[in-house]
């Protein structure tokens, strides 16, 4: 028996004829346009318009944009910067690389865009950022977009401190915990996570015994490997990253909670702290101040400027948003617009054209009173893109405590250091 | 040796949803005909309605009857709308593809109803037990007590009942069934019904050890899938041990040699099955060398054909070869004219980036397409791992530029060739596969690429991929075809 037909259509005119056409098709289809808009900078009265490309997922999107949205309200009516409003304008994307990078290039086209926030990492529109040439600012959590630094790309977020602080306090509550059995997932977050143990271990003191890897859709049973494995690799704590629910429920039926269990920012997301409870009850982490609200901010100094801060920027956001559960990730939103806002006002006080360009120059070079969740930028330098204030400033050791009625709340870690977590 | 008991026992656990799942899908396909890729769906749909209905206070028996019988009428529903109008009229193929659209469109309402998060709830009874050396949640007695229980009511049901046998005569013979006074249709919609029921019931057992999420039934359903083929759609209690085998197989991978790797051994193991039951089969190498040592066979003699073990899918609508007959010109110019319009799109589009993208992709999927339809198309067979030619030339092309410095037309060069070697390697270990076991080997070699991928971060990047492949230049013309960054399953 042959599979060759008699006459091959591959010879047939009407193949070649589709094979011309699609060979057209994609010769054509990759004749690149401009991607960028023209610079041509803000004009008198014209809107500060920063673009939030925003990802489906609510942490890694809507969170931001409604954050940027105080902020853009906040700056609104105090009359604006130098007169300009700030207006956001959402670029949804489907969080693939493509769709990031297909948001930025939108919104590099569009010449009334003079600067973005992207919620996730940004090491998707690194390689594009210097043809697009759109200050974007970026929240990854792994300070890998910033190494090197390239013009156009900054973070507003820490990188090894997640870590480290949970580690600086677990070493300072138990001096005898030498080493430590790691379990990440694969999001793009997750590949940072054995890094930044390791090198916080080897400034601190201890030990990374083992490394797991897991998909973070893995359930309890597909789970139970890597933590069986931690269990018996002699470790004295273990870090086990927030995101799944199914990691806490392992190591709950494991008994890995006979040992001390930190983590990282993830459980700060509610949704997340919900699926896990009460598995992940106990596990020290640490997290933005905040996190917290009128119940627990007394738990902190009564003269910490960053807990006055976070008194009126939750007060504003759930003002804007009646009835909505607040994110502690929209300050991170919140951070993208102010940044650009306070780059805009240098510029117009030094009298430079307000230039995407400039911008990007400014972001370099910020300076003012506190104007960002973690307080005033000291970071920013041409040399360094970090747009963050403070650690110890922003952030503080929290657990997760199960109510009797069955919901949780965010406390002060037990003996944590009121003022803010160590890096 | 506790340890190993451990991984066992969780694996067994973890099979036990495999089990499940595979257990409709034969229900399905041996009274149907129907290799229904939403199946997995049903067990996210069934976690999703108990999740839900006791968050919301329902006492556990009825938020498990919610569960169940929400299941049920999907399953109603998805048989009434997608299969009894078209069954007699679609091949096999058109009826697996039609399914694997309702079920994304359960996805997608899963995603609308509860979001991207996942939900959880607690076990039925909360706790631990030790057995062997492990120590289970008792909500595992639950998984491993109704696997039992389902499986023998469906071979009960099968072999001993008069439903059964019908459901069965319906599978058989349509006609003959029809003759004999069996209402074939309402055998369909049974078997629709009890799969449904029966995988929604897995899903609310499951649920509290496995917190769900929209697309939880995605990679349970894939495992299911596989192990109901290896069945031959058939089997239930092969599809039963096949599924059990590989959550164990998965989990002493992942504890013994690597959790990195833990998928490359599954679907390793998978693969090398296949080849070696058809190298050890009847018309198989190794009888046939073996017979060649009696008397040497003419080098006229009779032509091989493929292994018959497996089930045969037809492609077409009938299965049937018919003589080929002239198309009229104008339905023969349409694909030309088509791809010709879509060769324009780009250009009328470059003010607007998300479409321009959309455009370029479509025409990209259009080009994978036509290989395909080589494949599936010409060829007859079924490749279900036909992305991991464009993943071998994409990462060929990436790897080469960004970490070794090649000019891009040479790197895509060298590209095209390696994925025609690893067609020809695939095309070597696999093309004397027939049907479903084909298509589960060419996907096992897919799924393996991908966990490499994802796990060679210093070549390929990881789950970062490859960032910085540079634009294409030619004839004074700069391309953006080059995809900014390549990456492996989770965003593609």
């Amino acid at each position: 028996m042959s599979f060759r037909p008699n006459h091959s259509p591959l010879r047939s005119p009407r193949f070649i004829g589709a094979g011309l056409a699609a060979v057209t098709a994609l010769a054509l289809a990759g004749c690149s346009a401009n991607t960028s808009a023209d610079d041509a900078g803000l004009k008198k009265g014209d809107p500060i318009v920063i673009a939030s490309l925003e990802s489906p997922v609510a942490s890694g999107g809507p969170d931001f944009t409604s954050g940027m949205l105080v902020a853009a309200d906040r700056i609104n009516a105090k009359g604006g910067v130098g007169g300009h409003k700030i207006k956001v304008q959402v670029i949804p994307q489907d969080g693939t690389p493509d769709g990031i990078v297909t948001a930025y290039r939108s919104a590099g086209k569009d010449a009334k865009v003079l600067g973005a926030v992207l919620a996730v990492a940004g090491d998707e529109v690194k390689p594009i950022s210097d043809q697009v040439a759109l200050p974007v600012i970026t929240s990854p959590g792994t300070g890998t977009v910033i190494k090197p630094p390239v013009k156009y790309v900054f973070d507003t977020t820490f990188s090894l401190e997640y870590a480290g602080s949970a580690l600086t306090y677990l070493l300072d509550q138990h001096p005898s915990i030498k080493k430590i059995a790691v379990l990440h997932y694969d999001l793009a977050y997750s590949q940072s996570v054995e890094s930044s143990v390791r090198t916080n271990c080897k400034r601190l003191g201890c030990e990374v015994v083992d490394v797991e890897a897991a998909s973070a859709g893995a359930s309890t049973d597909q789970l139970i490997p890597q933590l069986t494995k931690m269990r018996d690799s002699g470790a004295d704590a273990y870090y086990i990253e927030g995101i799944n629910p199914n990691g806490w429920k392992a190591a709950r039926q494991l008994g890995l909670f006979d040992k001390p269990i930190i983590a990282e920012n993830w459980l700060a997301v509610p949704a997340i702290a919900k699926a896990c409870a009460p598995d992940c009850a106990g596990v020290a982490f640490a997290t933005h101040k905040c996190r917290y609200n009128e119940d627990n901010w007394a738990s902190l100094n009564a003269d910490d400027p960053v807990v006055k801060w976070c008194r009126e920027y939750v007060a504003d956001w759930e003002k804007a948003n009646p009835g909505k559960e607040y994110p502690v990730f929209s300050v991170y939103g919140y951070d993208g617009v102010s940044v650009i806002a306070q780059a805009v006002k240098q510029l117009i006080d030094a009298d430079k054209p307000i230039t995407r360009a400039n911008i990007a120059d400014q972001l370099e070079n910020l300076n003012g009173e506190p104007f960002t969740s973690t307080g005033l930028v000291k970071h920013s330098s041409p040399t360094n893109h970090r747009l963050t204030g403070d650690w110890k400033e922003g952030y503080v050791m929290t657990q997760i405590k199960l109510e009797p009625d069955g919901s949780i709340r965010y406390v002060l870690a037990d003996g944590a250091d009121p003022a803010g977590a160590t890096p | 040796m506790d340890a190993v008991s451990q991984y066992l026992f969780s694996g067994l656990s973890s099979g036990c949803v495999f089990a499940l799942v595979a257990l409709g899908l034969v229900l399905i396909a041996r009274v149907t005909g129907v290799y229904n890729f939403a199946q997995g769906e049903y067990i996210m749909v069934g976690g999703v309605v108990f999740a839900l209905t006791t968050q919301a206070g329902l006492p556990i028996l009825a938020a498990g009857a919610a569960g169940v019988v929400s299941v049920a009428v999907v399953a109603f529903v998805q048989e009434r709308l997608t299969v009894a109008p078209i069954r007699k009229s679609t091949s096999p193929l058109g009826l697996a593809v039609v399914s694997l659209g309702f079920g994304v469109t359960l996805r997608g309402i899963a995603l609308i109803v509860v979001g991207r998060d996942p939900i959880s709830v607690d076990s039925f009874v909360p706790g631990t037990f030790e057995f062997l050396g492990a120590r289970l949640d008792l909500q595992t007695l639950w998984v491993w007590g109704m696997t039992l229980l389902l499986l023998t009511a469906l071979v009960v049901l099968l072999q001993f009942t008069t439903i059964g046998k019908a459901m069965r005569a319906s599978a058989s013979n349509l006609v003959a069934a029809n003759l004999l006074g069996i209402r074939t249709s309402r055998m369909s919609t049974l078997a629709f019904v009890l799969a449904g029921a029966m995988t929604g019931l897995a899903g609310v057992v499951v649920v509290p050890l496995s917190a769900v999420s929209w697309s939880s039934g995605v990679s349970i359903g894939l495992i299911g899938f596989i192990a109901a083929a290896v069945a031959d759609f058939k089997r239930p209690v092969i599809a039963v041990v096949v599924g059990l085998a590989m959550g164990v197989i998965q989990n002493l991978a992942a504890g013994l040699i690597s959790s990195d790797y833990r998928d490359v051994f599954v679907y390793g193991a998978l693969l090398v099955y296949f080849v070696v039951r058809d190298l050890a089969g009847e018309d198989g190498l190794i009888r046939r060398a073996a017979l060649a040592g009696i008397s040497r066979p003419s080098r006229t003699g009779a032509k091989r054909t493929p292994s018959s073990r497996a089930t045969s899918l037809p492609i077409g609508s009938s299965g049937v070869t018919a003589p080929p007959q002239r198309r009229p010109l104008a339905i023969s110019l349409l694909p030309v004219i088509l791809v010709a319009a879509l060769a324009v799109v780009p250009l009328l589009l470059t003010s607007d980036a998300q479409a321009m993208n959309a455009a370029v992709f479509i025409i990209l999927t259009s080009i994978a397409a036509t290989g395909l339809v080589l494949v599936m198309g010409l060829g007859g067979m079924l490749s279900l791992g036909h992305a991991a030619f464009c993943l071998v030339s994409g990462y060929t092309v990436a790897i080469l530029t960004v970490r070794f410095g090649w000019p891009p037309l040479l790197a895509i060069l060298i590209a095209v060739i390696a994925a025609i070697v690893v067609g020809l390697i695939v095309g070597v270990l696999t093309l004397r596969l027939s049907a479903f076991n084909l298509a589960i080997s060419t996907l096992a070699i897919l799924l393996m690429l991908l966990v490499w991928v994802s796990q060679a971060t210093a070549l390929t990047g990881g789950i970062r991929g490859t960032i910085g492949v540079p634009p294409l230049e030619a004839f004074g013309f700069t391309t953006s075809l080059t995809p900014d960054r390549l990456v492996g399953s989770r965003d593609r």
